[in-house]
Parts: structure tokens; sequence; C-alpha cells
């Protein structure tokens, strides 16, 4: 009886206590959330990630109309479920009062979901680049200034008809939102100009063994579209080179992105990588003065970091960037549900590293984006050098709003030209 | 049959505060506490049946709350229009659980074939393949990105997605499911399948049909899996491959572990304990390593306490009892199985 | 398609069926001697790789880094016996469950200290590129080697097995553990033996899959349910039911993915669980 009765004591005990258990929140500091993939394949992605918004918040020493920013990361893996548990630690067990992220565009597309159950935080974007999360059911709390993944293509398929002269291709991509978003990009393009993509490839994001594909890979075709992401594109190149390569490739953005590049340290893989072109809201040697000084400050913050700033450090940095201005317009008053920091949100224009960058009425920004081809440097590095630029990309890639969704939503089958 | 009284008023003061204690914690002990206890207990529950009461460690129960949650999710209202068959919520509730029942028994058809670690085997690689099927098939599945924007249903006016609602739904579901199953240890069939479960041979020869009996207790394990995969859907608003991965499922299988597989409770104390660690660990240790730690606690608890948090407070209980005197020296009433090694 | 494709898919088979070998045989030696479903095997699988990929950025040999992963995966091993499994002898659920907490900690500690990033053991110069072959073109030296060494490693696993008395021991106490003990050998140490030699080809494994594929989190997960369905498909306890699974995991899994990609991977799952439902002991499984 005795031991029952101290038993109940400790449960009541313990479940009053409970109620006046709560975290203490210092008044003065600014809590915000980072989602950044640093498990699983896209890794390098993520670390790219966290050095885009340490530089814009270093820009501002942290500190936005007088108050202190406390910055949280939350690990994820590319899956949607990973970011949605990881915004939901965010929020519930570090209070954060502003979400940027995530990395990865499947993340993307259930962190929107996610934002419209829980309105009193925001979330901006990091470099999710799937097209639906702000075209097809934004939330009015998602807010994304980097360019989506059909936009990011922008010129590539034109080029690789028009000037590269490839007439047939066939795709290896990434089962997932943002490779579907990529081929759709890619192949609006080169469709329209006449080209003829006969076979496609799909596989799943962390994919190791790529033998079968290779093999699947078709005979008589120009050029082999490529879009892997992270460690896929590197364990690919590496296959693909020690099978033979037996045509060219186009790349994804990604796929060539510096965090693939600086990876390729082996001779036989980067005389092969050498030429290939591809599209990306980054460039590794544009003369621009406003860009190089983003490149510069890049590489002082980072001397450890990738030779040139990747596409996941412009994304998080451009978000960033967008939240403490329109954090210092409203003097880092969140009150009333955040609303008026929503509002200088939509209005707010970010000076870019390639321009300035304004939000369309779903919350969505527009871009310049960029040919690239890879060129081995002085320095022995490869980079993706500038071969020329589109000013004003928008989410419908200058179509007519309603022309553009009747191309369909990316997934395996959008765009065909077999 | 010892006097009820004491342990009767245990369990009164304990469904007393259960029933109080939302009105006084903060949401965040509400939900992402209590609430979620009960979800995970609720799965963890068919696992305990089975592995308690039937002697059989079956790593796909999360498959078949997984696929409950997936089929309420197709034929439910989310937020991917293009995909899917929104039926009202009665009958997206009624698919689900006959989804999660069919397929829980498809499992025991199966599982039963073999014994001990084989069973263990094949029901990992059964969860496995599912989430390898659901991570390519796009038609049904939504492969990568899965299921988003979904909401538990308004019921009468109230709104089930508001957290002193949801946690009085999943408070009701829990302790429902709890009572069935420690009434379905005193009947026949329960008594027949622990039988089963101490000498499979010899309930043969009495003329009791093994097969049937095991694969009903995965058929029972199956809807117990499946209302917890709906509430878990609810909880969360989302299903996708990641939902029902093999980490997942190894994370059942942690928390029956933790709480116990002898007695039907330990489902939900190794849930609440789990759920604790997980929120509280990071007081202790850097949180990204949570998963060390859990399997730290793990191997203690396989090496010293066989029965898991239960078993130790029953184990402290007893020394209680031995030492207030011999007017409580009664014996349990009810065998309380053990779950023992397989020789 | 045609005889082109058919061909290399059938040494895309035979090189990943080496490299499922390599692994798989010393889980089913752990598995038939001692009864232990060693669920931790993966991660002394990658933990191999690491220790492999280490020593390759400091000797640049990669001998020395097969050597290193080998040992390394084998010490892990033989710790994991004496320290937890050997205090529960003959409880296999009970040991099992702990191998799962071993695979938790393991795998943990290792994102701690290598992080989520994907490495690769550079093969040698000498073996990279490819060869051209009749009938299909060019192939992958190092995926050449890869059958070659697992035919060594076959070779030299039946050699200890036939030829030595340990391997007499091995084999005795795969068929009937009691009267081995009753002959007064030494079993235990027999015991530490087969947890070491587990470690060491799962460890070799992980070197050769760290070189052929990548090293990165999850290929613990993804080595260890392959290998369970080439035990479960070659029964416990026997090298060469080691090697009949590892074919037929790899051929199921090369030509599903090379003819109906959408879901080949799903075939290794369905095959285990065919072959269990039918054989609950697996196909060259002993009766008990």
């Amino acid at each position: 009886m005795k031991a029952q009765r101290v038993v109940l004591s400790a449960i009541l005990a313990t479940t009053v206590g409970l109620g006046a258990f709560a975290p203490s929140v210092h008044a003065q500091e600014l809590r915000v959330g980072v989602l950044a993939t640093l498990e699983g394949s896209l890794t390098p992605l993520g670390h790219e990630a966290l050095r885009g918004t340490r530089l814009a918040l270093s820009e501002v020493k942290e500190t936005v109309a007088g108050r202190k920013i406390t910055l949280f990361t939350a690990p994820t893996n590319a899956t949607p479920d990973s970011a949605i548990n990881g915004a939901r630690r965010l929020i519930e067990q570090d209070k954060v009062e502003i979400i940027i992220g995530p990395v990865s565009g499947s993340e993307g597309l259930a962190l929107v979901q996610f934002a419209k159950a829980n309105p009193g935080v925001s979330f901006v974007n990091g470099t999710a680049a799937a097209p639906e999360a702000t075209y097809r059911d934004p939330a009015a709390n998602f807010f994304r200034f980097n360019a989506d993944g059909v936009m990011w293509q922008a010129g590539l398929g034109t080029y690789a008809h028009n000037d590269l002269k490839y007439r047939r291709v066939a795709s290896l991509v990434n089962d997932y939102s943002f490779g579907w978003a990529q081929m759709k990009g890619f192949s609006m393009e080169f469709c329209r100009a006449g080209g003829r993509i006969v076979d496609r490839l799909w596989t799943p994001l962390g994919t190791t063994d790529f033998s079968s594909l290779i093999a699947r890979i078709p005979k008589n075709i120009d050029a082999l579209y490529v879009m892997l992401v992270g460690a896929d594109a590197t364990n690919f190149i590496t296959q693909y080179v020690q099978a033979g390569a037996p045509v060219p490739l186009i790349a994804g953005t990604n796929t060539v992105d510096q965090t693939v590049l600086a990876t390729l340290t082996r001779k036989q893989l980067r005389d092969f990588i050498v030429g290939t072109p591809s599209a990306s809201p980054v460039v590794d040697d544009w003369t621009d003065a406003r860009y190089q000084q983003f490149v510069a400050a890049y590489r002082k913050a980072y001397p450890d970091g990738l030779p040139a700033p990747a596409s996941a450090a412009l994304g998080y940095y451009l978000n960033t960037k967008a939240v403490l201005s329109a954090l210092a317009e409203v003097k880092g008053d969140l009150s009333g549900n955040q609303q008026k920091f929503r509002a200088a949100l939509s209005k707010v224009q970010v000076e870019g590293p390639a321009g300035p960058v304004k939000l369309d009425e779903n919350r969505q920004g527009d871009a310049t984006i960029f040919l690239t081809t890879v060129k081995s440097g002085g320095d022995g590095k490869l980079y993706n050098s500038f071969v020329n630029a589109t000013r004003g990309v928008t989410q419908t890639m200058g179509m007519d709003r309603s022309a553009f969704m009747k191309l369909g939503v990316p997934g395996r089958e959008t765009v065909q030209c077999p | 049959m010892t006097d009820p009284t004491p342990q009767f008023r245990l369990w009164l003061t304990a469904a007393a505060l259960l029933v109080v204690f939302p009105l006084l914690a903060p949401a965040f002990w509400v939900t992402q506490i209590a609430s979620q206890s009960f979800i995970l207990g609720t799965i963890a529950l068919s696992l305990v049946l089975l592995a308690g009461y039937g002697g059989m460690v079956s790593l796909a129960q999360l498959a078949v709350a997984g696929v409950a949650g997936y089929f309420a999710a197709y034929f439910g209202v989310h937020s991917g229009a293009s995909l899917g068959i929104p039926l009202p919520w009665g009958l997206t509730i009624l698919v689900g659980l006959a989804a999660g029942i069919i397929f829980g028994t498809l499992v025991g058809l199966i599982a039963v074939r073999c014994q001990g670690i084989y069973m263990i085997m094949i029901t990992l690689a059964m969860a496995v393949g599912l989430f390898y099927l659901a991570r390519q098939n796009l038609g049904f599945f939504n492969a990568y990105n899965g299921f988003h924007g979904i909401k538990a249903p308004v019921v009468l006016g109230l709104d089930m997605r508001q957290p002193l609602p949801f946690y009085y739904l999943c408070l009701v579901c829990a302790g429902g499911l709890y009572a069935f199953v420690v009434y379905l240890g005193r009947t026949p069939f329960g008594l027949a399948l622990q039988g089963v479960r101490d000498d499979a041979r010899r309930m043969r020869t009495l003329g009791f049909d093994v097969e049937r009996i095991r694969v009903m207790a995965f058929a029972l394990a199956g809807f117990i899996a499946a209302v917890g995969g709906l509430l878990r859907l609810w909880y969360g608003g989302s299903i996708s491959p990641g939902s029902i991965n093999a980490g997942a499922s190894i994370t059942i299988l942690i928390i029956a572990i933790l709480g116990g597989m002898a007695k039907p409770i330990g489902a939900f104390a190794g849930a609440l304990l789990f759920v604790l660690i997980q929120n509280f660990a990071i007081d202790f240790i850097d949180r990204e390593r949570f998963n060390t730690m859990i399997g730290l606690i793990l191997l203690a608890i396989i090496l010293f306490l066989p029965n898991g948090a239960v078993g130790l407070a029953e184990s402290i209980r007893e020394r209680f009892r031995v030492a207030s005197g011999p007017a409580d020296r009664q014996p349990e009433s009810g065998a309380t199985p053990e779950v023992r090694p397989k020789p | 398609m045609d005889v082109k494709f058919f061909l290399t898919v059938v040494l895309n088979s035979l090189t990943l069926a080496a490299l499922y070998f390599i692994v798989a045989a010393g889980f089913t030696l752990v598995f038939g001697l001692m009864r232990v479903l060693n669920l931790a095997h993966g991660a002394v699988y990658l933990l191999g790789a690491y220790v492999g990929f280490e020593v390759m950025q400091a000797t640049e040999s990669w001998l020395l880094a097969a050597a290193g992963g080998a040992v390394a995966a084998a010490l892990f091993g033989v710790f994991m016996h004496v320290a937890i499994l050997s205090w529960m002898p003959g409880q296999e659920l009970r040991q099992t469950l702990a191998t799962i907490a071993v695979s938790l900690i393991a795998a943990d500690l290792m994102i701690a200290n290598w992080g989520g990033l994907s490495y690769q053991i550079e093969v040698p110069d000498l073996l990279f590129g490819s060869l051209p072959l009749p009938g299909l073109g060019r192939y992958p030296i190092f995926r050449l080697t890869l059958i070659g060494i697992a035919i060594a490693i076959g070779v030299l696993l039946w050699l200890l097995l036939n030829r030595t008395k340990l391997g007499m021991m091995i084999r005795a106490g795969v068929d009937d553990r009691d009267m081995l003990a009753a002959m007064g050998k030494n079993v235990p140490l027999v015991f530490i033996a087969v947890a070491g030699l587990g470690g060491l080809l799962a460890g070799l494994g992980g070197v050769v899959g760290g070189s052929a594929l990548a090293i990165a989190p999850g290929e613990d997960a993804r080595v260890l349910l392959s290998s369970l369905v080439v035990v479960i498909v070659g029964g416990m306890g026997s090298v060469v039911g080691a090697a009949m699974g590892a074919l037929l995991v790899g051929f199921a899994e090369q030509f599903g993915l090379a003819y109906t990609p959408t879901y080949g991977v799903v075939y290794t799952f369905l095959i285990m669980v065919a072959v269990l439902a039918v054989r609950p002991r697996g196909l060259f499984g002993a009766a008990t």
C-alpha cells in the first residue's frame, strides 16, 4: 500500500510539474531554423547550403534591428518525412519563428503542406526546386526567392539542339520531383527545337550501382542528358568513364555542380567531363562585378569550401538575405502572426549576386540563368565557365500561363518527343 | 482471485489522470508527447500481442500500419488533387482499416510458415519490399513524394485536428485496444494462442488448428496496427516511403523491447519512454547522437532487463510487496506470460 | 533488347554476385555455426569500408587498405561476440535483438565520425578503365577483378573448411553443435575464430564494395538485406549455398533492373518471401 501511494504521488507530482515546465526564450533573441541535407547522397549540398546561409548572416553580423539571430540546424536526408520531422523539431523543441530550407525538391513539396498546417511560422525556401511548391498549390506562408528546377534549365535544350547539333538524345535522371522538373525544363526546349528524346532512364536517389543503367543506354544517340544529384553524379561519372563513356553528356544543373566537380580528382574523369554543357543559376567565372564580389566573399569565408559557390549556396544565401531584408524593414517585429513581416517579404527586392530578385503573386522569385560549359582552370580545378546568360526567367519560362500549365505537372512522362 | 481493490484503485487514478492531464498541460505535452505515445504504443501493441501472447516477433507491423495509412490517404482528401479517389471520411476510415487487416492477414499467412528468427527475417523482408514498392510505384503510392496535406476529419462539429479532441481520440483508441488485448488474453482464443506459444506440438496433438490460431492472431494484430496507422496519418498529415522504411519498422521493435513484450502495457510504456528520450535526450547528449543513446539503452535492457521497463517496474513492486509484509503476499491473478527464448 | 545487352547484364550479375558472395559467406558461417543472426553484419561491412578508405588515404596502397579494412572488421566481429553475444548462449532471439542494438550504435558512431558524405576507395590505375571483350564491347576492368577476387576467396574458404582442422570443427559444429562440445574440442575458441572470419570477410567485402560502388551511410542496410536474402536462399552454414544464393540474387537484381527497371528492386524481396514460404529453412539449409 505504501509503495502504491508513493508511486501515485510521484505520478501526480510529475503531472503537475509538467504544466510548469517550459523552455525559456530570450526576448531579444530571434530564433531561425535551417533545414539542410546532412545525411544521404545530398550531403554535399547540405554543407554548401549552410555555407550560403552563414554567409548572408555574417554580412549583417548575425543581428537585425538590434535582435541577435540564433540559428538552429535540423538535418534531413532528401526524403519528405525527414523534412517534416526536422521542421517539427525546430518548431516544437527549438521554438523557431522562421524556417529556411529545405534543400531537396520533394522535401520542399512536403514542407509547403506542412507550412499550411503551421500558419504561425514563416517558411522561406532554401534551394528546393520542385515547381509545384509555388505554382500549383502555394501556401500563404511559404516564400521562394530562388528559381525552380524547370527554370534552371532555361536555354540548355535549345543550345544542345541548335548549337551543339545534338539531334537524338536519351536521358538518365534521378526519379523524384527535382529530377522530373529538370527533365521538363530540358525537354520542353529540346523537343520544341526539333530534337528527339528516344529513351528515358530513371533511377532512385542514392543509387550506387549504375551498371544496369549504363547497359541500357541506347546505342545510336548523339548525347546523354544526365541529371543526378550529389553522390549519385560522382558515382555515375566514375562508372560511366570506366565503362568507356560511349557518348558525351548534357548535364542538368546538379550533375556538374561544384559539389560534384570538386570530387572528380582522377585524371580520366576530369578529361572526360571537360566541355560538358549545363545550365544553372550559378557560374564560376562571370566577369560581372557584383557576381564576382559574391564569389570572392564566399572564397574568403570558406577557404576549405568548394572552388566556387554552388547553386545550393546561392539559393540559401538569397533566401536568407531576403529574410534579413524583410526583418530589417519591419524592425524585427514578428508580432500579429507575422503579418507585417510576411507583407514585407512579399514585396522586398533582394539584391542577389546575379541581379535583383522579386516575388510574383505565388511568392516565387524570378532569376538569371547561365549557360555553362566545364573548363579546367589554371589551378588544376574544374569550373563551370560562362557561355551566356538569360535574364528575367520566370516560372512559366516566358510562356503564357495556361499554355505552360498544359505541358503538365513534372513527372516521368512530361513533354514527350520520342 | 486477489482482492481487486488496490489494483482497481490504481487503474482508476491513472485513468482519471489521463483524462484530466491535457486540460492542465501545455499543447506540446498533449500532442507531441502524449498523443504520439498513444499512437506509437498502439502500433507496438500489435507487435506485443504477437510476440508476448503468440511468441512471434513480426517486423512487419509498421508496414501494416503503413498500408492502412496509404489506403486512407489515397481514398481520402489530400493536397495532390489529381491522384486518388476522395471518399467521405467514414468510408475512408473503413477502407484504411480493411486494407490493414487484409495486409496483416496476408503477412500472417506467409510468416507463420517460419519460426523464430526466420520469422523476423521474412517479416523484415516483406516490410522492406513494401517500402521499395511504395517508392517505385507512381500510380497508387505516388512514389517518392507520397501524400501530404491530410487532415483528421471533423466529426459532429468537433474538429479532430485540434490538440484536445485528437488527444481524447487517441486515448479512447489506445485504451480501448489495450483493454481488448488484455481481455483477449483471457478468452479461449487467447489462452489457445499462449498455449501455441508455449508448446505448439502439444496443442496440435490436442486437436487445435495451430496455423489458424496464428494467422488469426496476425489478423487481429493487423486491425490494431491499422488503427495506429490511421492515427499516425492524421497526426503527421502525410505519408511517404520514408514513413515505412526499415528504420521505422525497427523503431516499433525498439519500443516493444523498451517497454517489455511480456505484457500489453509494455507497448505504451515503451512508447512513452521512447518519445521522452527522443525529446529530452538533448539535455544530456548531442541531439544528433540519439541513435547511439537508444542503442545503448536497448543493449542494456537486452542484456540485463529482458522484460523491459514493465518487467523492471514489476520487480521493483515485488520488492516493495515483500518489504510490506505477509498481508500483501498474494500472487497476481491470471497467468501473465513471459517471453521466453525458443529452445 | 539484343545479345550485347544480354551479355553485359550477365557480367553485371556475376560481379554483383561476387560482391554478395564475399559478404554473405561470413554471414552464413556465423549463422550456421553459432546460430546467430548477426544483423550488425552490414555495420561490420561499412566499418571495413571506412577503415579501408582511411588506410588508402594514408598509404595509397589498395592492398594495405583491403588488409586494414578486413582486420578492423574482424576485430569488431570478435569484440561483438566476446563482449555481448557470448553472454546469451543459445538465446537466438535475444542475440538477434542485441545485434540490432549494436548496428544502431555502430551506424550512428560512423556517421558521427565520417559524416554523411559519400566516399570512394580509389581503384589502382592498373585496374581503372575498361577492357574490350568479345561480344559486348568494353567492360570495366575492376568489375572483372571482382569476379576473380570472389573465386579466390571461394577457393580459400573451401580449402579452409575441407583441408584444415579448424575447418573440420566448423563443419562438424554446423552439423551438430552439441556433439562438437561433447568431443572435447575447444568450442569457444572455434566460435571466436568464426566470428573473426565472418568479420574479416565482411570487411574485405566493404573495401571491395567501396572501390566498385561507394561508401556511405545506408550502404550497411542495403548490404545486410541482400546478405539476408542470399543466406535465406542458400541456407545457413553452407558456403556453397552462399555462392548459389549470391548468384540467384545477383542475377535477379540485375536482370530485374535491366529489363523491368521500375520494380526491379522489389524482386530480391519477392524471392526471399517466396523461398521462405515454400522452404522455411532455405534452399540448401539443413533440416534443423
